[in-house]
């Protein structure tokens, strides 16, 4: 099996990573000194990925929104119990998320780490749906849709990306709607899991305190490889421009929340992904962090509080800027932070103000190295984006102003700019 | 590992305490204050360190203070109220990067702590107050904290309970106070109740990083020397459980546009923080409904059997001796999710209790003693517990004592449960449940 090493001289730490015949990339990364162990066995799949097909078949299919969280959901049984059930018996925590692109299943313990990894490896390679269970779980993620439906925070960062999005499926809430999970049946799940779980759509990240011979000894006992598939997901045409430029709901919330983002042209290949991420990153902690003129003036006229934040949104096919918070008047708000951007356009940034953002973003970059959770799933990530997880330092290090300053030129065009407002009810 | 910490005293009632280890790559120093929860001065409280974390003397303009945070590598300096028991604590915290991570050899840490130092002991003044135009604007940055609580439906209704059950109690008083004592306070007012917390408030100190925390006391300590103190530790007073009640259950309920009820029931047991029984209380609460313990009684019987519920779960406050389960559910099913977790408090009660419960709840929280040591704010966080309950003890210590119960504990400690509150949010139309 193909093995490699990668050093971080900055940090002084090395990983492993490993390419198993099946295509699965292994990482493994021991932390020493910690007491705990945290393994993510992870997907290339996620909400957007509702159109695929594999190398051997002809034609597209389309799947029900929300299928891939619904999928998550139900992995965790099997024929012989739950999975959830299994890992009691350790007391480890083990969980699994869902967002746009990847699926993680993942579990932190102390004290049982080669009995979880089996657990893990198996129960995810190992599905089991049946017309009962499906129903079953329809009624709990209904709940949980019904929870988002009253999360304000939720609520108005969905809005925003219908706003931003006229095709891409980055719009749709990741866990679907009533009805559209009302469609799902074991058969559409086994095929979602045939074509997304194969292992060369995977990768096995884990970090902390264990020996990685023993972690590849157990992975390598367990892992079913089946015929290597390329998994081709379609993206619906999206224009560069926006959808509207302003969406308002009413619910039961205070002061007005906002969520306020600028549509920008996503990078062109994954290696640039992060590069452009980074960047903007800069520009948005330069114009708008708490060290700039235009946030003291929001704050100084009381526009925004302490909730405000900032963030580049980005994946395969969208890539956004956002600004969100609350404020009592956020059409004002929008208009001060287009106007300073407008500005920023034109003069750039400066050098004095690039170096201390550039210190900044590098140390948070440190810090993501603090703890196992971090680092396990910050692997993943990486791996998914085609980077070593050391690359965030070096593009921090490498990056240059003429560069941030051409980008920023280029982006937060007024046309791309939409707002989303959650406001009180009956206000 | 048993108790790495190492505390010392710095001033009357002030204590330093620190956790050296390598393992991180940062540094994390916190400044509490803590002190009794009050109507009086709870909004006043709260406001506080939103003022302190504009600037100080030295650093007076707000965006010069983020730019020197930004410049020491980003440096996170958090100011905020906490509310644990019948107390609340002014925190102020500052993470920095170690300064082995320096790209020119800068001291990061001895900047951070100078900062952190003057934040904390040197505010701005002017004309025998804060600096006013702060205080306004942060008068009204705490009027939408207090108001915002309704956004987020699942906290609002475990206050919302809590208020209910607790009213007459220091704990009825919500963390950041109330929103119609805001308007009275005054630049001078807050200075003058910030010196008699500096003078009176339990005052705690934590490092918790890879660098070295004797520079860092000595800042604090050579600091505090020019403050005058009175307070011993036979003034602190730790919280009192919340009374056992006799007669109905109270209940109330509440109505807003929302698609989904919240539905949070409050048992007391009447437990102090510091009693024998502590220990498994919490381990039946974690067989009960822990979260994130799959084999809960909670979980399996709301979630999965029922399909009530997406979550169900059950917290202990050990400051309070409180038990609080809460759950989201549609809402023609609230009666029916509360007659269902009342049923499984009856089956712990009468001791069905089977193995894999006990064994998934003992090893679960097992695991969550092992992984403090893993975050600098989960050490720092479980050493204030400590200190608020009045113990000293390490997470191993702790861990220790679970292994010994036997399942006839646990079923005691449920037994201990009485059923005092019920709250349920819930939407406009439907009929009441009563």
């Amino acid at each position: 099996m193909n093995k490699q090493i990668i050093k971080s001289m900055a940090l002084g730490e090395a990983y492993e990573f490993y390419r198993h015949p099946s295509g699965l990339g292994i990482l493994l990364y021991p932390m020493s000194g910690f007491s705990s162990v945290y393994a993510v066995f992870a997907t290339n799949y996620g909400s957007v990925n509702t159109t695929f097909k594999t190398q051997k078949e002809d034609d597209y299919v389309t799947v029900p929104e929300g299928i891939a969280h619904f999928l998550e959901h139900k992995l965790f049984e099997s024929e012989e119990g739950d999975a959830f059930e299994q890992f009691s018996k350790t007391g480890a925590l083990a969980n699994a998320f869902t967002s746009f692109e990847k699926t993680s299943y993942l579990f932190s313990t102390t004290d049982h780490f080669e009995e979880c990894l089996e657990i893990l490896v198996r129960f995810v390679q190992d599905p089991y749906f049946t017309q009962q269970t499906v129903e079953k779980e329809q009624g709990i993620i209904g709940q949980e849709i019904r929870m988002y439906d009253d999360d304000p925070g939720w609520r108005v960062f969905f809005n925003l990306l219908c706003a931003l999005y006229h095709n891409h499926p980055v719009r749709i809430d990741i866990a679907g709607t009533t009805e559209s999970i009302a469609q799902i049946d074991a058969d559409l799940l086994y095929r979602c899991h045939r074509t997304f779980y194969n292992l060369n759509n995977m990768v096995l990240c884990i970090a902390g305190n264990f020996h990685p011979g023993q972690a590849m000894e157990i992975i390598q006992r367990n892992l079913k490889a089946g015929e290597k598939l390329e998994v081709s997901s379609r993206m619906p045409e999206e224009p560069a421009g926006i959808v509207q430029a302003e969406r308002e709901q009413e619910l039961e919330v205070s002061i007005p929340l906002f969520n306020l983002g600028y549509k920008e042209t996503p990078a062109a290949t994954r290696e640039q992904e992060l590069s452009i991420q980074l960047q903007y990153e800069l520009i948005l902690c330069a114009v708008a962090g708490k060290g700039s003129a235009l946030y003291r003036e929001l704050y100084d006229e009381g526009l925004i509080n302490d909730t405000f934040g900032k963030e580049v949104f980005c994946g395969q096919g969208y890539l956004a800027n956002i600004f969100s918070g609350e404020s009592r008047d956020p059409r004002q708000v929008r208009d001060r932070i287009r106007g300073a951007f407008s500005c920023a356009r034109e003069t750039g940034i400066d050098e004095k103000t690039f170096e201390r953002i550039r210190k900044m973003l590098y140390g948070a970059a440190v810090i993501s190295f603090n703890d196992v959770e971090s680092v396990a799933n910050e692997l993943v990530t990486a791996y998914f984006t085609d980077h070593s997880i050391y690359d965030t330092l070096d593009v921090i290090a490498h990056m240059r102003r003429e560069d941030v300053n051409a980008l920023l030129r280029r982006s937060f065009r007024p046309e791309s700019l939409a707002l989303s407002i959650v406001s009180p009810v009956g206000a | 590992m048993d108790s790495p910490r190492k505390m010392r005293g710095i001033s009357k009632g002030v204590s330093f305490s620190s956790v050296q280890d390598p393992r991180f790559k940062t540094n994390r120093i916190s400044v509490n204050l803590i002190t009794s929860l009050n109507k009086e001065t709870a909004t006043i409280n709260a406001l506080i360190p939103q003022v302190l974390r504009k600037g100080f003397r030295g650093c007076e303009d707000f965006t010069e203070l983020n730019q020197r945070l930004q410049a020491l590598y980003g440096a996170y300096l958090d100011a905020d109220v906490q509310k644990r028991g019948d107390h609340q604590i002014l925190s102020f915290s500052i993470t920095v990067i170690s300064d082995r991570f320096a790209l020119h050899g800068e001291p990061i840490s001895a900047q951070a702590a100078e900062i952190l130092c003057d934040l904390t002991l040197h505010p701005l003044e002017e004309e025998g107050g804060f600096r006013p135009q702060y205080v306004e604007l942060e008068k009204t940055a705490l009027i939408d904290t207090i108001e915002a609580e309704i956004n987020d439906k699942h906290s609002y209704s475990v206050n919302s309970l809590i208020r209910e059950m607790c009213g007459g109690e220091p704990y009825g008083v919500p963390r950041y106070g109330f929103r119609d004592r805001v308007g009275e306070i005054t630049p001078s007012a807050a200075l003058a109740q910030y010196r008699e917390l500096l003078r009176t408030a339990r005052i705690e100190l934590f490092f918790v990083g890879s660098g070295d925390p004797e520079p860092v006391c000595q800042v604090f300590e050579e600091a505090f020397q020019s403050v005058e103190r009175d307070c011993g530790d036979s003034t602190f007073s730790r919280s009192h459980p919340h009374p056992l009640r006799e007669g109905e259950i109270r209940r109330k309920t509440e109505r807003m546009a929302v698609t989904q009820s919240k539905l949070v029931l409050g048992f007391s047991t009447g437990i102090p923080a510091d009693a024998e029984n502590v220990p498994a209380v919490r381990m039946m609460s974690a067989v009960f409904g822990g979260g994130g313990i799959p084999a809960s009684k909670l979980f399996l019987n709301l979630r999965e059997r029922l399909s009530l519920c997406y979550y169900c779960s059950a917290r202990y406050d050990i400051y309070k001796g409180l038990v609080i389960v809460s759950c989201g559910v549609e809402h023609q099913n609230a009666k029916r999710a509360e007659e269902e977790i009342l049923v499984q408090l009856r089956e712990l009660q009468e001791g069905n209790i089977s193995d894999r419960e006990h064994q998934s709840a003992l090893l679960s929280l097992k695991n969550a003693y092992a992984t403090i040591y893993e975050n600098d704010a989960s050490v720092e966080n479980f050493y204030l517990g400590q200190l608020l309950t009045g113990q000293d003890l390490s997470p191993e210590q702790e861990r220790k004592k679970l292994d010994a119960l036997t399942r006839e504990e646990l079923v005691q400690a449920a037994r201990t449960l009485r059923y005092d509150t019920v709250y349920l949010l819930t939407g406009k139309e439907e009929e009441a449940h009563e």
